[in-house]
């Protein structure tokens, strides 16, 4: 696997930080829950990675819905990703949820780096979507940049729909990029009119039209003359 | 020439391209319902504007699906419709075939929409502090309009409008009589300041007869074929106005003048369009026009809300009625108005009533000369008892608003053609 040891390395420094080495071995009873640091222990260690989805899942479900989402996020992508990744990634999770952006952001490019050698296809566009949604709280630039990624490289993909949505609000925030963003937005709503962020999407599209945005044109080069 | 080389050829290309033709290739038509299956109604309305705005036809198939609308499938139709998550459904000939027979045997219609009309909304130039549910429809579904006022109307600009919507405007001239209220706020100040200018500007000793001379214009509009629709106190008001041309009914404080003890016996209900034989509330005291209103919303006497229930007329006999009460349901909770519901008996026998409460007439239209009149009590069909300064409607909330689809049946009202009626 291309990533292990920079992720290996990556998760000891992660959970030194989170002040935790080992991972919880024994059996929580029902209604406890363990740490979020205690999770990813678990999850890190390839012995105990399935008790520690089962633990993921209980987490995600215990925390407030702001402190959820990433760790939601996590337990969708351990799904879609192989279980060394997702080992990978979970103190990545743990140090945004404890508020180290730097060092989140860090990882989750090292981790992205392992998948960019010949022998692989890529960062699949899980992790992609993972990392940006973790950049977004250190630089939002950064995490546009990942969702162009997904666009680019993974269009039909289950992330597409999200990624286009989050990237066309960025865009939408600045005048130069604004008509870039509307145009974003109505190749969603066009592509995919009963998606279950189509009326989202309509929303922004209205608000951007309301402040006099005109979307930039479907090909641009098409237009001159 | 023999033409033998190349048969065999064509039919494997024509078999290989039905083979590959997705299946709804040869769909034609798009089929905007407009019952239950329909995620915004409100927006299908601005659609089939700006379709036929494009210049293409489109149907209005009266009681077929609560009024759909049938446009050519076109990338550009379909993506509008995308764009304003309007439901669409994808028609082909044979479909086309079974809904025109499903047609023929009921009490529907087909209606061809050929001309995108003008619509004039008249407003003050300011942003007075309540809003439009007219207004409010027009921009939620994307329906181009103007706006003109008094100096618009008295300089017969109203002949560039082929319908023409009135806001609250209290055409009696007392300002709705919101000096009980909201004596010296702001914007009643301005109000009476900006209607005073526009007296002296052309010409008029008061703003009562400035409201009369701009209600005749209206009227004449409508008789030389112009399509009316008011809402509120504009109904009422512009009758008063019209009938009142030799009575002197208007508070003293509107025109220094006291209202003459017989004014309900002077008033001329030859000249108006809806009503007739009312008694006018002469009284500045008391925060009502006339015994037209049912409701008498600021009153002692006010009424409570009922639900109105829409008429079912018969399609292809009375095809405007039908369309002006085209819904996917056919009882609507009512909402207060300055003018929320009209008396039965206060209308003219001309009058076909649309939608009624018991005694009480919700939505009521006539013909006038060439043209038509619409009157719809009420202010706001998703806020009944609006106040003045509260928010305007947010219809993202309401996109499938029964009471704010019958607004827009009557956008799309001039833009039909009827079919001749049977005799």
């Amino acid at each position: 696997m291309p990533c292990r040891l920079p992720a290996f390395v990556l998760v000891l420094v992660l959970l030194a930080l989170a002040g935790r080495a080992e991972p919880a071995l024994a059996q929580v009873p029902d209604g406890e829950h363990l740490t979020p640091a205690e999770v990813v222990a678990l999850l890190v260690a390839e012995s105990t990675r399935e008790e520690g989805r089962r633990e993921l899942a209980r987490l995600s479900a215990s925390l407030p819905s702001d402190r959820a989402t990433l760790w939601i996020r996590l337990l969708a992508t351990g799904e879609q990703v192989p279980g060394a990744t997702l080992g990978a990634l979970a103190p990545v999770v743990l140090a945004t949820h404890q508020g180290e952006h730097e060092a989140a952001l860090d990882g989750v490019t090292q981790v992205m780096a392992g998948f960019e050698t010949d022998e692989t296809e890529g960062v699949p566009p899980p992790v992609l979507a993972l990392a940006a949604e973790i950049a977004d709280r250190l630089d939002p630039a950064t995490g546009a940049a990942l969702r162009e990624r997904i666009l680019a490289h993974a269009p039909e993909g289950m992330e597409a729909g999200e990624a286009a949505l989050r990237l066309a609000r960025y865009l939408l925030e600045a005048t130069e990029s604004a008509p870039r963003g509307l145009r974003i937005l109505e190749d969603l709503i066009v592509a995919a009119p009963d998606h279950p962020i189509a009326p989202e999407a309509r929303r922004l599209r209205q608000e951007a039209l309301a402040r006099g945005i005109e979307p930039e044109p479907a090909d641009p080069s098409g237009d001159l003359p | 020439m023999s033409s033998a080389p190349l048969r065999f050829p064509a039919l494997l290309l024509a078999f290989l391209a039905a083979l590959l033709l997705p299946t709804d290739g040869s769909a034609q038509y798009l089929l905007v319902p407009m019952d239950d299956d329909q995620a915004n109604h409100l927006r299908a309305y601005g659609l089939t504007y700006s379709v036929i705005d494009d210049g293409l036809e489109a149907e209005w198939l009266l009681n077929y699906r609560g009024g759909s609308f049938l446009l050519p499938d076109t990338e550009g139709v379909r993506r509008e419709a995308a764009l304003r998550g309007i439901t669409v459904e994808r028609v082909d000939e044979s479909r086309l075939n079974a809904i025109h027979a499903t047609i023929d045997g009921a009490n529907m219609a087909s209606v061809p929409l050929e001309t995108a009309p003008r619509i004039a909304v008249y407003t003050p130039p300011n942003t007075p502090p309540w809003d439009d549910a007219v207004t409010l429809a027009l921009e939620y579904a994307g329906v181009p309009y103007e706006t003109i006022w008094d100096a618009e109307v008295l300089q017969g600009e109203l002949a560039d409008y082929d319908w023409l919507h009135l806001h609250h405007e209290d055409f009696t001239g007392q300002y709705s009589k919101f000096f009980l209220t909201y004596a010296g706020t702001g914007w009643l100040q301005e109000e009476i300041q900006r209607n005073e200018e526009m007296a002296a500007r052309f010409g008029f000793p008061d703003v009562p007869e400035l409201k009369r001379a701009v209600a005749e214009e209206i009227r004449e509009y409508v008789l030389s074929g112009g399509f009316l629709f008011a809402m509120c106190s504009a109904t009422e008001t512009l009758d008063l106005a019209l009938a009142s041309h030799s009575a002197e009914i208007t508070a003293a404080y509107a025109n220094g003048r006291d209202p003459h003890p017989d004014a309900s016996e002077q008033m001329d209900w030859d000249r108006a369009l809806a009503f007739r034989g009312a008694r006018v509330e002469t009284r500045a005291a008391v925060n009502a026009f006339s015994d037209i209103d049912t409701h008498q919303v600021n009153t002692p006497a006010r009424q409570p809300l009922g639900a109105f229930t829409l008429f079912d007329f018969s399609a292809r006999i009375d095809p405007i009625p039908s369309m002006l009460v085209q819904n996917h349901e056919s009882t609507i909770s009512d909402f207060y108005g300055l003018t929320t519901a009209f008396a039965e008996d206060r209308l003219q026998s001309s009058a076909i009533v649309l939608a009624r409460d018991g005694e009480r007439v919700k939505y009521v239209t006539g013909m006038a000369g060439e043209g038509s009149w619409t009157f719809y009590g009420g202010h706001d069909p998703e806020d009944p008892e609006h106040q003045i300064g509260d928010a305007p409607t947010n219809l993202d909330l309401h996109p499938n608003s029964p009471g704010y689809r019958l607004i827009l049946n009557n956008i799309l009202f001039p833009a039909a053609r009827p079919a001749p009626r049977p005799t």
